[in-house]
């Protein structure tokens, strides 16, 4: 595979990165990747990934856009109220690069047949909102051994942790966080600062790229950012030998 | 003896993590990084803990 003279030109500027280059971008053209959710992590992170140029990007999510959605999920503006927010992702992000693919699955993800999509994929981004849709899809990345970068926001906290399930003594997000019981705080109740999604999303589409360019230095680190604070802390997390999901 | 928990110091009086995480009156969910390096719950009652070390606990965040 190589870069069209339009492609050339268009990532020309990632082609002058020595970490990218034009085999880098070749890789992420030719990668495949599964972004579950499309709210405010989604979209952030969805936007660079498109825009980068990863080959094939499939876009999971039930919802339509609300009013409240606008604040932070940048993909969608006023005249797209109660429309899909999966359609319009695509369009969106077609219409900043049509080069590349972009599938949707207009389902919760939790009615998707998640095996059959991780054989297709190289990397699972985790944009969802709640414990349920962590835990579904970490077990469904632990089975397939796809790898999976997660984030998550709420008020001005953020947390980032990417896996490689193809790697000896690999921990898994519920190696970290093994209880099942959801959080008291989410975006719901306890609100959440627009741009900590644009912060907590370029991370994980920063990782995403890092991984597909084959940089796999910060795997199994919690990174934490506190927007309040101005702070970031990465901790290690070890597979925990008693894992009801990795074990 | 005085640890560092969440970035402040606490002067507690138990030795295991498990314990200080009683005597801390931390609330589930959390995981808990002892100097830089998460614990498993299952090591929590084996883990001692001398004066000086640094605990961060970490409550899951969910949402996206």
């Amino acid at each position: 595979m190589s870069l069209s003279n339009k492609e050339q030109v268009r990532y020309s500027r990632h082609l002058l990165v020595k970490n990218i280059g034009e085999q880098g971008q070749i890789k992420l053209k030719q990668s495949r990747i599964l972004i579950v959710g499309v709210g405010g992590l989604g979209c952030a992170a969805a936007q660079y990934l498109a825009a980068s140029g990863v080959g094939q990007i499939t876009l999971i999510d039930h919802d339509i856009i609300e009013l409240s959605n606008l604040q932070r999920q940048v993909l969608y503006k006023t005249n797209h109220l109660k429309a899909s927010k999966v359609q319009t992702a695509r369009n969106q992000l077609l219409a900043a690069n049509p080069e590349i693919k972009i599938n949707i699955i207009e389902k919760s993800i939790l009615n998707v047949d998640l095996p059959e999509q991780l054989s297709a994929v190289d990397l699972v981004l985790d944009c969802t909102d709640n414990v349920e849709t962590r835990r579904f899809i970490n077990q469904a990345c632990v089975n397939a051994k796809v790898k999976l970068v997660s984030a998550s926001a709420i008020n001005g906290q953020g947390q980032l942790i990417s896996f490689d399930f193809n790697k000896p003594d690999m921990p898994c997000y519920l190696c970290l966080f093994p209880d099942a019981e959801e959080s008291a705080l989410n975006c719901s109740n306890a609100g959440v600062l627009s741009p900590l999604l644009g912060v907590m999303g370029s991370l994980q589409a920063t990782e995403t790229i890092r991984l597909l360019l084959g940089m796999a230095d910060n795997l199994g680190q919690l990174t934490l950012y506190d927007a309040w604070q101005m702070d970031f802390k990465r901790f290690n997390v070890r597979k925990n030998t008693n894992c009801s999901c990795c074990h | 003896m005085n640890i560092m928990i969440n970035g402040e110091v606490h002067a507690l009086t138990s030795s295991t993590l498990q314990d200080i995480l009683v005597e801390f009156n931390a609330q589930p969910p959390f995981a808990v990084a002892l100097n830089g390096d998460f614990v498993s719950q299952g090591e929590y009652g084996s883990t001692q803990i001398a004066a000086g070390d640094q605990l961060d606990i970490v409550s899951p965040i969910y949402g996206g």
